[in-house]
Formats: structure tokens, sequence, C-alpha cells
């Protein structure tokens, strides 16, 4: 499902996405489909078959009257008959951490050569492409990010990680051993040691 | 020559003759005490340089939260978060750098020189190692084939000692009880007895164990041509000490409970008895001249208004009571040197029932009687046909070595051994000690020994010992020996070029000093017992007694 466009980005491998609002895409995106931890395709960049793949690891709001508190002309009754671009500019962005990308069907973890532009079109990714990304050829998890992510200085990475092998875990029912030793490391490191 | 390139040199070790490598050692063979070389280039060209391994640590190994699972493999995880390569562990080796074989020389020489950062290490092939670790060639005259190197294929790289250092200048055999001494000493025998050394070898046996070495005589690997090597057991009933060889050292020491005026007595009548004896040209003495001597050191106190007639009687009651019923001293008999030494023959002394005190006596008089021997030979003071002419060297093995030189206490028989050991060598008289307490062993007998077969050993106590006697063997391998197991040894000393970790050989003789079956022999004897009660009806009170308690229950 198309959920928003690029707009933004921090890094290259943090983009935000501007979430479809109304009159922006014939089927609104509803909260569930960019979630936190939701896997998206950002789409081909290069037209010779590579996408992007990335994870939503935050959300913001956008309100631009918060910063407005001066007189108004229109009531906010009113607003869609005299101001309807003023509607418009409220939204959602999502942060979108880049942890791969898919070459035709292969999937690759890690840093991708290619970014993404503004404009691009974000999408989610349905539980058979998040299994295929992460699966090997002999379809056993793989998860090559996960380094990657642990290496950065993130509150809610490890959150993000938990969710994902949560996530995941039932998918890979031979691998649920190995799953199972990352996320109670990753645990461990994130809520016990924390507290201790 | 097949060369395995095992890791990369990373630079100097903790000591100035050592260095460090990197390797994966993927085939495990980084093993401590393993041999490894690096080319060494310079104005006399490439020479390889040969090491030891000598410390083995690791410098990358999987994080402790890999292993929390024994169901999945560290190698698992590491592979699902993207580390593929199977291989992940690295290790940083430390090597003790022998030298480059320089042939004429017959020895390693180290060049000083070690590798550069970066250099290719090699594990030295093992046909190379053959050709460098021994001095000997296998089953070449003066060659002892004891075992093979322990961190190849059995077999691969015999170990080869050479006989004529073996032989003198001494060697030990230390190990803890079971780890296989006695097995060693019987190849060691066998190398010795074999066609191309036949030797000349005494074994002093307090436990009864070599008699199996019998076997040799009729094993075709022993005979060639005419040779084929004699063993003579003396059972402990055979084994005599004639009187006139004890010296008065002895017969104190032999009587230990004598009190001050006894002992100046015997002194006394001692030397008027070999003072006479030398008179009428006779080396010969019996208890009875002993006794006449005394009663006349008795009857001159007298005349001198003394009574000394109790102690008199006290002596000679002590001397009667110690000699006369004893079975190993004996007026007219002894061991005669030329039949207890001959080349080809392996004489075994069997001790075993006879008194501690007794063995060192005998251990003692034989070993001085011997050295006389060699050095009245050597010198030409015995021609042929003499008692004492023994034209040829000799090796004696003694069994329970702290027994005759212990550390502890001052014997009969530890001056002797001490001699030997410093002067033997010049005369062709080579010892072997065999003990499994080194630190109840005298230190400086210890030390004399130039070649050394260490086996398994717990004890610390023993481990300290043999680390300050033995200078031959690295710290590297004596921390090896309490991991060491039944069979394996630390060869080190002059026999052989370098220390070695060996696996020694099968023996071709029967082994005698096995242990005892307690299970099976608690059952043999309890079915006899069984039979035996059957016969005389305690088996039935036994069977309704259990049937009571049965039918109780």
């Amino acid at each position: 499902m198309l959920i928003g466009t690029i707009v933004k980005s921090n890094s290259h491998i943090s983009y935000m996405c501007r979430v479809f609002g109304k009159l922006e895409s014939a089927e609104l995106p509803p909260p569930s489909a960019y979630s936190f931890g939701t896997f998206v395709t950002l789409e081909q960049v290069d037209g010779e078959g590579i996408s992007l793949v990335g994870v939503i690891r935050d959300t913001f709001l956008i309100n631009p009257q918060i910063d407005s508190l001066g007189p108004r002309l229109s009531s906010d009754r009113d607003l869609s008959v005299f101001s309807p671009d003023f509607l418009n500019e409220k939204g959602v962005l999502v942060d979108i951490l880049v942890v791969g990308w898919l070459e035709g069907s292969e999937p690759h973890h890690g840093i991708p050569a290619l970014s993404a532009q503004v404009g691009t079109r974000v999408e989610t990714m349905r539980d058979a492409e998040v299994h295929s990304f992460h699966a090997t050829q002999e379809q056993k998890f793989f998860a090559g990010y996960l380094p990657q992510l642990m290496a950065r200085n993130d509150a809610t990475v490890f959150s993000l990680l938990l969710t994902i092998l949560d996530r995941l875990e039932p998918e890979f029912p031979d691998q649920s051993g190995v799953i199972g030793l990352l996320r109670n490391n990753l645990a461990w490191k994130s809520r016990v040691v924390p507290a201790g | 020559m097949q060369t395995l390139k095992i890791g990369t040199a990373k630079g100097p070790g903790e000591n100035p003759h050592e260095f460090l490598f990197i390797t994966p050692d993927d085939n495990g063979h980084c093993k401590i005490g393993e041999f490894v070389y690096y080319i060494l280039e310079d104005v006399e060209g490439q020479r390889a340089v040969l090491g030891r391994i000598v410390q083995r640590a690791p410098v990358r190994l999987f994080p402790d939260s890999f292993m929390a699972s024994p169901d999945v493999r560290p190698q698992e995880v590491a592979s699902a978060i993207g580390y593929a390569d199977d291989q992940s562990e690295l290790f940083e080796v430390s090597v003790a750098v022998m030298g480059y074989f320089d042939p004429g020389l017959g020895a390693f020489v180290n060049p000083r020189a070690l590798p550069r950062s970066g250099a290719v290490i090699y594990l030295t092939p093992s046909d190379m190692l053959a050709e460098v670790l021994s001095k000997r060639k296998l089953h070449q005259a003066g060659s002892a084939h004891v075992g093979s190197l322990l961190s190849r294929r059995a077999g691969e790289v015999p170990v080869v000692l050479d006989v004529n250092e073996l032989a003198s200048t001494h060697l030990s055999i230390i190990a803890g009880t079971g780890a296989g001494k006695s097995y060693l000493a019987g190849v060691t025998i066998e190398e010795l007895m074999k066609p191309y050394n036949k030797g000349c070898v005494l074994v002093v046996d307090p436990h009864g164990e070599y008699d199996t070495l019998m076997d040799m005589q009729n094993d075709d690997q022993f005979v060639d041509g005419q040779y084929r090597p004699r063993v003579r057991v003396y059972k402990p009933n055979q084994v005599k000490v004639r009187m006139s060889t004890l010296t008065i050292d002895d017969l104190r020491y032999l009587m230990p409970t004598l009190g001050e005026r006894m002992e100046a007595i015997l002194t006394d009548a001692f030397n008027r008895m070999k003072r006479a004896k030398r008179d009428q040209y006779e080396d010969h003495w019996t208890l009875t001249d002993l006794y006449n001597a005394i009663d006349d050191v008795g009857q001159e106190k007298s005349d001198q208004g003394i009574d000394y007639g109790s102690s008199i009687q006290g002596l000679r009651w002590r001397l009667q009571r110690r000699f006369e019923h004893n079975e190993t001293f004996h007026p007219t008999q002894h061991l005669d040197l030329n039949q207890l030494f001959r080349p080809g023959q392996c004489t075994v002394l069997q001790l075993n029932e006879v008194d501690q005190q007794d063995q060192q006596v005998v251990v003692a008089t034989l070993l001085r009687r011997l050295l006389r021997a060699r050095m009245d030979t050597e010198r030409g003071k015995a021609s042929e046909g003499d008692e004492s002419h023994l034209p040829y060297p000799v090796f004696v093995l003694v069994e329970e070595a702290h027994h005759f030189a212990p550390a502890s206490a001052d014997v009969i028989s530890s001056g002797v051994l001490k001699q030997i050991l410093s002067e033997g060598r010049k005369f062709g008289v080579g010892v072997g000690l065999i003990s499994q307490r080194p630190g109840k062993l005298d230190a400086d007998v210890l030390s004399q020994c130039m070649t050394h077969f260490i086996m398994r050993i717990v004890n610390p106590i023993d481990q300290n010992s043999i680390a300050s006697a033995v200078e031959s063997v690295g710290r590297d391998l004596l921390d090896e020996l309490p991991a060491l197991t039944k069979g394996q040894v630390v060869i080190a000393g002059s026999a052989l070029n370098t220390p070695v970790i060996s696996q020694t050989r099968a023996r071709h003789t029967r082994h005698g000093g096995t242990s005892v079956d307690a299970v099976a022999e608690w059952d043999s004897f309890f079915r006899g017992e069984d039979e035996r009660q059957r016969d005389s009806g305690v088996v039935e009170f036994r069977a309704s007694r259990n049937k009571v308690f049965r039918t109780e229950n």
C-alpha cells in the first residue's frame, strides 16, 4: 500500500516521508499502515530494478496552527470553505531508516550506494515480502542490518529491533533458537542493563 | 617437502628469542610444543629457522552472549547478522626460536634474527623434523626409538635418542603413578638391547616387575645373526652381598640403634680386623673375624681395667640378629660383576622381598664395586681374569630412585649414586633414575641427569622440583605436565637436539607393571570363598539367614 512520498532526508539512510492526506491519494492510509517497525520500500531509484528497503522508526505530527496563535478570519468550521489549503498543511511525517535494498527480488542488507529522491514514493511491504527480505537462499533467517542499527546511539533502536524480531520469529520457526537468542540479548541490553 | 602456511608473523615476543604470529588455526596445528619455521634471508642465503610453539592465546572470539544457548551455535548467530565466514577465531601464538639446523655441528644455531612483521610462518614438515630433532637415525647403531612426536600422527616423526648420551650422561624418568614410567623404562631397555646397540644393562627392580623383559630372548626383533640378547633375572633370594664388601659406614647404617660405645667398639674392631687382613694380603672377612676383633677390643679394654663386657655382648647380639639369619648378606657369596654385566645382557635384580634398608645397602655396595671396577679397568689396575676387570661401559637403571637418593635424608646409597652421576661419565658408568616423587628425590641427583623423560605430574611440589632441577625443559613444557595422558612424555636433554613431547611407542615385550584388577580379584576370591564355605556348611547358615530376612520383609 502506498503511504506517502519522501519529502526530506536527515542522512544517507534516514528519510522523512509525508503520509498521504485527503485529496492526495484515492485510498487514505490508516495509521496501522505506517506504525512503528513497519517495513517499507522506497520505489525504484535508478530505473534498473533497485528499491530501497526501510523501516519506520519514528512518527511526527504536523500542525501549522500550533505556532499561529493570532486572530483567524474563519472559524474552524468554515476553514474548509474559506481556506482549504490550510487544512492540507496538517499531516503526518514518518522517519524511515533504510536497512537495505532489493535488486529485483534479491535482498541486500546494509547501506545502499544509491539514495532516494524527494518525491520518491513509499509503499508498505507485504508479510511475504518482509519474509523474503529476511530469508537466505537456504530459507534461513538473516538480519544483516542488525549490527548497523545497534551501532546507532538511539534509544528507540533497541525497541525497534525487538519489534522486528518479535514480528519475524513466527515467520522462521526453524530459526527460533537464533532469533530468540538475539532477541534475549537485545532485551538484556535495553531493559535489564539500564535498570541495573 | 610439503609446506603449509599457518600464520603471519606479528612481531617480537616477551623474550628476546621469542616471536608472535597470528593464525586462524583452521586445522588445529598450532598446539603447544608444535614446530614451525620461517625463512631467514641473509648473506648466506635462505635458511629455515625453526621454533617451538610455547604459548597460544585467543585474540578474537565470539561474544559470550552468542553462547547463551547450547542448542544454537555461535556461528549460526553470527551468520544471521551478516558474518558469513564459518572461521571466526584468531589466535596469537608465541614461538621460541630454536634456530636453523647446522648439519656440520649437528645442532641448532640461533641466528638472533626474528621474522619480520608480515613474514609467512610455516608448519615444519614431518620429514624435516625427523631429520633435525634426533641426533641419530632410526635403527642406526646408537639409536633408541622410544616413541613419536605427539603433535603429529603416530609414527610420523620418530623420536630417536642417542644411546651414547643416554648411557654416559645419565637419564631420569619422572612420572606420577600410572603415567607409564615403567612402560617407558621397558621401551628404553628394549632399545638398548636391540642388535644395533647390544647394551650392557642392569635394572634394580624393587617391585619385581621387569622379569617380562625375558620375552626379548625369544623375540625375532632382537635377533640378528649370532646376536640374541640375554636376560638374567636374579630373584630376591639370589641377591647376595658378601659381608666383606661392607664398609664400616654400611655396618653402622644397617644397625642404626647402636649406642655411642657400641659404635666406637665396632669401628675399632672393624679397623683392627681390616688391618690384620691387609697384613695377611687378604681382602675377605667374615662375621666370625669381626666377632673375634670385637672380643679382642673387649679384652684390651678389660686389661686396662675398663669393663665393656655388656656393650661387647650387646654388640655381638645385635650383629647376630642383623646378619646371621639374613639371606642377603652372606659370608662368601656375592654377585659377580662379570656375570651381572656383559654386553648384550640385561640383568634384572629383583629386590621386592628385601627390606628397604638392605636394598639401599645392596645398591650401594654394588654401585661402589661397579665404579671401582670400571676405574681400575680404565686405569689399567685390573687385568683380565680379575674380579674387578670390567672392560666395557655399563648402564644401571634404578627404579624407585627416591629410596636410594632421597632429598630429606642421607642414606647409604646416596653418596655412591652422586659420585657416579658426577664421575661416572669418565669411566663409562651411566645411571637411569626412575621415580614417581621427584620432590622426594635429591635435587643434586636429578640435576646431574642430562636426559630427562618427564611424564604426567600433578603434584605442585613435584612440578617445582622438576622446574628447579631440570634446566633443559622450558616452563612451557613443564606447564603441560598435568595435562599429559598415559604414555605421553616430555623428553629433553643431551640425547635429543631439542625438547619434544612424545608418545611412547608400543612395547615389544609384555608390560610387567600393570595395576591389580581389584574387582576381578575380589570377585574371584568371593567365588572361591563361597565354595570353601559351602564345603564347610557355613553357606547354608547364610542362605537360611537371608531367607528369614526375606520372609520378615
